[in-house]
C-alpha cells in the first residue's frame, strides 16, 4: 500500500476514526493490527522477518537489560545484531556479494557460484533493521531501558507512518510516545490540522514534483549516449530534485500521518539544499540516518577523539557504509565514497580555505557569500547524484563523460528540451511546482518551521484555501492512474 | 466540550467544503468522450424523459453510424435510440442496456451481434470509453466484473475505472470549451454519430465466404442466454441484427454460429451481412470505410429496420408530441448536418449562397477582395442571391454578413476609425482589420483567421445554434 494510492485514503481515515473512537488501552493494539496490514498489502510472507526482528530485538534487549554481567551482555548485544544484519544481508546483500565473489573467481577461471536463494527485497528492511538495532544498542548503554511491553515494543518496530522509508526513528523519541498512546489522549486538534497539511505537502512533493521530474530523468539516463551537456546536466539536476521532493515527501506524508494521532516523528529533511558544505548537507539530508551512523558507527569507530587521520578514516567509512545502506551495488558504495571524500576533503581545507578568505578580503556577511557556498555544495552533490541514479558505475561514468564533452547550449534556444518526456504543458508545471518547492523551503528556513506547522499557525481561510489548492493540484497534476504503475517511492527499496 | 465540538465542526465543514471543491473539479476534469466530439450515448440517455424511447439498438460504431434515428421518426414517428458506444465489447452491450432499462420501457430492442466477435478491447481508448461510460453503479461494477473475469491483475484496473479519478486526472492536458459547458447536440442527438463522409469501398461479398458457423463461446453462449433473460424480465421484444460490415471469415464463422444459436432458441435475428443485398447499398456513396455506413448508406439501413418494425410491431407514432422534443431536435440536427455536407461539395459560389440564403440558423460572411475586378468571375449575379445590389458591390470589396434575411456590409478600418466588429455568438465576436488584399488577419472569428488568401472572395458560414464555424470555402 503506498501513501499516494486509493488504498491508503481509504485505510487511514479508518485507522484514524477508529484510534479516536477506541479506548486508549485498545489504541496499540489497533496500530499494531494496521501496521502489519499496512506492511503485509506488499508481501504477506514478509511479515514473518519483521516479527523475527521484533521478537529478537525484544529478547535481546530484556536480556541486556537484565544482567549485570558485561560478558553476557556483550554476546546478547553481538548475537542480537549479528543475527539481524544477517537477515538483512541475506535478503538485501548476498546476491550483491555473490555477483562481486564471481567477479574474482572469474578472474581466475574459476566457474561462477549460483545463488541458492531467489529472495525478492524485503520492502522496509534497512529502516526497521537500523531502528531497532539502534534500540538495542540503546538499551546496551543505559540510555533507555528495555521495554517489558511486547505490544508496545512491536509497535515500535512496525509503526506504519515509518515502517517502509523512515524516518528511522530514536527509542527514546518513538518508544515512550508509544508506551503513552494507552495512557494518555495524544490527539490534539492542532496536530491533527498540521499533520493534514504535512501529509498534503508530501503528497504535492511525491506526485506532482518527484514523479514528474522522473519523467524527464529517465528517458534521459536512459539513453545518455543521445544527448550532450545540457540535457545531461538538467537530468543531473531534476534527479536531485527527484530524489529530494520522492524522499522529503515520503517522510513529509510520514510525519503528517503520525502528527494526525498525536504522534511525532523527527524531521528527516531540513532543506538539504540550502547545505552551505558537505557536513551541513548531511545534518539536512535524511537526518534520521544521519543521526543513526554518527551514533551507532562512527563514535563507536572513534569518532573525532583519535585523531585528524583516524577521523577522516571513520569519516569515510561512515560514508562507504551509508552508500551500501543505499542499495547494494558499487555505484552506491562508490556514491557513498564521494560524499565521504568530499568531506574529508572539506574538513581538511576549512582551515586553508578560511585563511584565503582572509588574505582576499572576502565578506562573510553578505548574502553573497552563503549563496557561493550553496552552488558549490548544490553542484557537488549533484555530480555524487549522477553514481546514485546510475544503473553501474560505467554508467555514470559514460554519462559523466557525455555531460561534460559535449558542450551544446544552443539546445536551450530550441523545441527539444520539450522532447525530452516533458512536452511544454507538462514542463510549465513542473517549473511552478519547484517554484513551489522553493517558497515553502524559504519559509521553512526563515520561520524554523515546517510547512504544515505554518499552516496551522495561519488563519482559517488562508489554510483552508490553501488545503483545498493543494488538494486540486495534487488530484489534476499528479502523476498516477491507469497505464501508470505508481513509481515506488525510491527509498522503499533501500 | 463546547470547544472540541467546535473544532468537530469546523472539520465536517471542511470536508464539506474540500467535498464540494472535487466534485465540482470533478465535473469539468470527468472523463468525456471528446474523440466522440463531446457527445456520448449515455449522456444523452440521461437527458431523455423517462419512458419514451420505444426502440433501441445496442452496438458498437457499426451501430452509430448505420442507425440514424432521424430516419424513424421521419418516417414513422418511432422513437428510436442508439445505445451505442465506439467498439462496444459484448458485456458494455449488456450492461449500457441495463442501464437505459433503469428509466425507459423499450417495445423492442435490437443487438447488434458483431460485439460477440471479440472478448477484450484491442483499442485502449476503447477500454476506456466503455468501462468509464456507464455511472457509477452496482451495474457498473457489475460490468467491470464481467469484463475482467478472467484476468489476473483485475483488481487494480476495475478499482481504478470504478472510481475515475485515477483516469481522468489527465484530462487537463486536453480540456476543451466543452468541458465547461454543455455540449448542445448531447441533449438531443439520440445515440447516432452522424457522418455524411462518402469513402468509395470495395464491393464485398458475402456470398462468396462459405457458410461454416462456429461453435460459439461460452462467455457468448452465456451472454445471449442473458439477454433473452432479460428481455423475459423486462418484457421487451428481443432482435439480434448483424449491422453491415466486411467481416473477415473468422469473424463470419461466429457470427453465423450465434445466428444459428439464436434461430434455434426462437429468438428474431437480422442478418443484414449476409443478408446485405436487401439494402441496395452502393459502395461508392453509401460507406465511409469498410465497415461503417454513413449517412447515406444508413437512410437506407434505417429505412430497413423501419419497415420491419412496421411489419413486425405495433409501435406509436409520437410525432407532434411536446415530450418527444429530442427525436425532433434530432432530425432537424440530422438535417443541418447534411446540409453542411451539402455545402462542402457544392461546386459552385451559387448553389452553396443558395443554400445558405434561406437558412436562419446561420450567419453568412462574404469577404471579398478590394481589386476583386481583376477577378476573371463576375460574383454579382451569384452575390444578389444575398440581396447584394449593383451599388454596393460597385463600391468595392469588403466584408458582408448576411444575417436573418439581411445583408450588412462591415466597413474596414481607416486612419480614424476601428476595425469593425460583429457579434456572432456569446463567445465569438467577427473583425473586419484591413492589412492588405490577400493578406491573413483582415477577417477574423476571434482568433481564427477566415480571410480569404488566395482566393478573391471566400464564404464563411457561422452556426448561429452551435456557435461554431460551420462551412468555409474559396471562390
Amino acid at each position: 500500500m503506498l501513501f499516494n494510492s486509493i488504498s491508503f485514503v481509504i485505510f487511514f481515515p479508518i485507522v484514524l476514526v477508529l484510534y479516536l473512537l477506541l479506548p486508549k488501552k485498545a489504541r496499540p493494539f489497533l496500530l499494531l493490527a494496521a501496521s502489519y496490514f499496512f506492511y503485509m498489502c506488499w508481501n504477506p510472507k514478509y511479515i514473518v522477518l519483521i516479527v523475527l526482528t521484533t521478537l529478537t530485538t525484544y529478547a535481546c534487549a530484556l536480556a541486556i537489560g537484565k544482567s549485570k554481567k558485561t560478558g553476557t551482555r556483550k554476546g546478547a548485544l553481538t548475537g542480537c545484531i549479528l543475527f539481524n544484519f544477517a537477515i538483512l544481508f541475506l535478503f538485501k546483500y548476498f546476491d550483491f556479494f555473490l555477483s562481486t565473489v564471481n567477479k574474482g573467481i572469474s578472474l581466475f577461471g574459476v566457474e561462477a557460484l549460483k545463488s541458492p536463494f531467489h529472495f525478492l527485497l524485503p520492502v522496509g528492511i534497512s529502516f526497521y533493521t537500523f531502528q531497532t538495532i539502534g534500540y538495542v544498542i540503546d538499551v546496551y548503554r543505559g540510555k533507555i531501558k528495555a521495554e517489558k511491553n511486547i505490544v508496545d515494543y512491536a509497535l515500535f518496530v512496525s509503526f506504519f507512518p515509518q515502517l517502509v522509508a523512515g524516518p528511522i526513528e530514536k527509542s527514546e523519541n518513538l518508544l515512550p510516545q508509544i508506551k503513552s498512546i494507552k495512557e494518555k489522549n495524544l490527539f490534539r486538534y492542532e496536530d491533527l490540522v498540521s499533520g493534514f497539511g504535512c501529509m498534503l505537502w508530501g503528497l504535492f512533493m511525491k506526485m506532482v514534483i518527484a514523479d514528474r521530474a522522473a519523467i524527464l530523468v529517465n528517458h534521459v539516463f536512459d539513453e545518455y549516449y543521445k544527448y550532450g551537456t545540457v540535457e545531461l546536466v538538467i537530468a543531473m539536476v531534476l534527479f536531485s530534485i527527484q530524489i529530494y521532493a520522492d524522499f522529503a515527501g515520503y517522510s513529509y506524508i510520514a510525519i503528517g500521518v503520525a502528527r494526525a494521532m498525536g504522534i511525532k516523528l523527527m524531521e528527516n529533511f531540513n532543506t538539504p539544499y540550502f547545505a552551505t558544505g558537505i557536513k551541513d548537507f548531511w545534518d539536512r539530508w535524511h537526518i534520521s540516518l544521519s543521526l543513526w551512523f554518527r551514533d551507532y558507527l562512527y563514535i563507536p569507530l572513534g569518532g573525532n577523539r583519535k585523531g585528524k587521520a583516524r577521523k577522516l578514516l571513520n569519516l569515510l567509512v561512515v560514508f562507504l557504509a551509508s552508500g551500501l545502506w543505499h542499495g547494494a551495488s558499487w555505484h552506491y558504495v562508490v556514491w557513498g565514497g564521494i560524499h565521504g571524500l568530499l568531506r574529508c576533503l572539506e574538513d581538511l581545507l576549512t582551515p586553508l580555505w578560511e585563511k584565503l578568505e582572509k588574505v582576499t578580503k572576502i565578506r562573510r556577511e553578505p548574502f553573497s557569500y552563503r549563496f557561493g557556498k550553496i552552488v558549490i555544495t548544490f553542484i557537488c552533490v549533484n555530480i555524487a547524484w549522477v553514481f546514485f541514479r546510475a544503473e553501474s558505475l560505467s554508467h555514470a561514468a559514460e554519462y559523466l563523460k557525455c555531460m561534460f564533452t559535449r558542450f551544446n547550449p544552443w539546445v536551450l534556444f530550441g523545441e527539444g528540451m520539450y522532447e525530452l518526456g516533458l512536452d511544454r504543458r507538462e514542463f510549465g508545471i513542473l517549473v511552478f511546482a519547484l517554484f513551489m518547492l522553493v517558497v515553502v523551503s524559504i519559509i521553512r528556513k526563515k520561520c524554523g518551521r515546517e510547512i504544515g506547522v505554518f499552516l496551522a499557525e495561519q488563519n482559517l481561510w488562508f489554510r483552508w484555501a490553501i488545503f483545498i489548492i493543494l488538494i486540486l493540484l495534487i488530484i489534476i497534476y499528479g502523476v498516477y492512474g491507469v497505464n501508470f504503475s505508481s513509481a515506488k517511492f525510491i527509498y522503499f527499496d533501500f | 466540550m463546547a470547544n472540541k465540538w467546535k473544532k468537530a465542526i469546523k472539520c465536517i465543514v471542511f470536508i464539506v467544503l474540500a467535498g464540494a471543491c472535487i466534485a465540482g473539479a470533478f465535473r469539468i476534469f470527468k472523463w468525456k468522450d471528446t474523440s466522440g466530439d463531446y457527445n456520448s450515448s449515455i449522456e444523452q440517455l440521461k437527458n431523455t424523459p423517462k419512458d419514451t424511447i420505444d426502440v433501441v439498438f445496442t452496438g458498437s460504431s457499426h451501430t452509430y453510424c448505420g442507425i440514424y434515428p432521424g430516419v424513424f421518426w421521419e418516417q414513422e414517428g418511432y422513437s428510436v435510440f442508439d445505445m451505442a458506444i465506439s467498439g462496444q465489447d459484448k458485456y458494455s452491450g449488456y450492461h449500457s442496456l441495463k442501464e437505459l432499462l433503469k428509466t425507459q420501457s423499450p417495445k423492442v430492442v435490437f443487438v447488434d451481434l458483431y460485439p460477440f466477435t471479440y472478448d477484450k478491447h484491442a483499442v485502449e481508448g476503447n477500454e476506456h470509453r466503455n468501462m468509464m461510460a456507464l455511472p457509477t453503479s452496482r451495474n457498473s461494477f457489475e460490468l467491470l466484473t464481467a469484463y475482467y473475469d478472467a484476468e489476473i491483475p483485475k483488481e487494480r484496473k476495475k478499482m481504478d475505472y470504478f472510481l475515475r479519478w485515477p483516469i481522468v486526472h489527465t484530462r487537463y492536458r486536453e480540456l476543451g470549451k466543452y468541458d465547461f459547458l454543455k455540449n448542445p447536440p448531447n441533449s438531443y442527438l439520440r445515440g447516432e454519430g452522424l457522418m455524411f463522409i462518402a469513402n468509395p469501398v470495395e464491393n464485398y461479398d458475402v456470398s462468396e465466404t462459405e457458410y461454416n458457423p462456429a461453435d460459439l463461446s461460452d462467455k457468448n453462449m452465456q451472454l445471449i442466454d442473458e439477454f433473452i433473460a432479460l428481455s423475459e424480465k423486462e418484457n421487451f421484444s428481443l432482435v439480434f441484427t448483424v449491422i453491415p460490415y466486411r467481416a473477415g471469415t473468422e469473424n463470419l464463422a461466429i457470427l453465423d454460429g450465434a445466428v444459428a444459436y439464436i434461430e434455434g432458441k426462437g429468438i428474431p435475428v437480422l442478418d443484414l451481412n449476409r443478408g446485405r443485398s436487401v439494402l441496395n447499398l452502393n459502395s461508392y456513396t453509401d460507406f465511409i470505410d469498410d465497415d461503417h455506413l454513413n449517412g447515406y448508406g444508413a437512410v437506407k439501413l434505417s429505412s430497413y429496420y423501419t419497415q420491419y418494425l412496421n411489419d413486425n410491431y405495433d409501435l406509436k407514432d409520437h410525432r407532434g408530441d411536446s415530450l418527444y422534443w429530442q427525436w425532433d431536435a434530432d432530425h432537424a440536427y440530422c438535417n443541418k448536418l447534411c446540409l453542411e455536407q451539402m455545402l462542402d461539395s457544392s461546386e459552385s459560389l451559387s448553389d452553396a449562397l443558395t443554400l445558405l440564403s434561406s437558412r436562419k440558423d446561420y450567419t453568412t460572411i462574404i469577404c471579398l477582395e478590394l481589386d476583386y475586378q481583376n477577378a476573371e468571375y463576375n460574383y454579382f449575379n451569384d452575390l444578389s442571391i444575398l440581396g447584394m445590389n449593383d451599388e454596393d458591390y460597385a463600391a468595392g470589396g469588403g466584408v458582408w454578413v448576411y444575417e436573418n434575411g439581411a445583408l450588412k456590409r462591415l466597413s474596414y478600418n481607416t486612419e480614424n476609425t476601428p476595425a469593425s466588429t460583429h457579434e456572432l455568438g456569446t463567445y465569438d465576436t467577427l473583425s473586419a482589420e484591413f492589412h492588405g488584399d490577400f493578406q491573413p488577419g483582415n477577417v477574423m472569428i476571434n482568433t481564427e483567421d477566415v480571410s480569404n488568401i488566395g482566393f478573391y472572395l471566400k464564404v464563411t458560414a457561422y452556426d448561429n445554434r452551435l456557435e461554431r464555424i460551420a462551412f468555409q470555402k474559396g471562390y
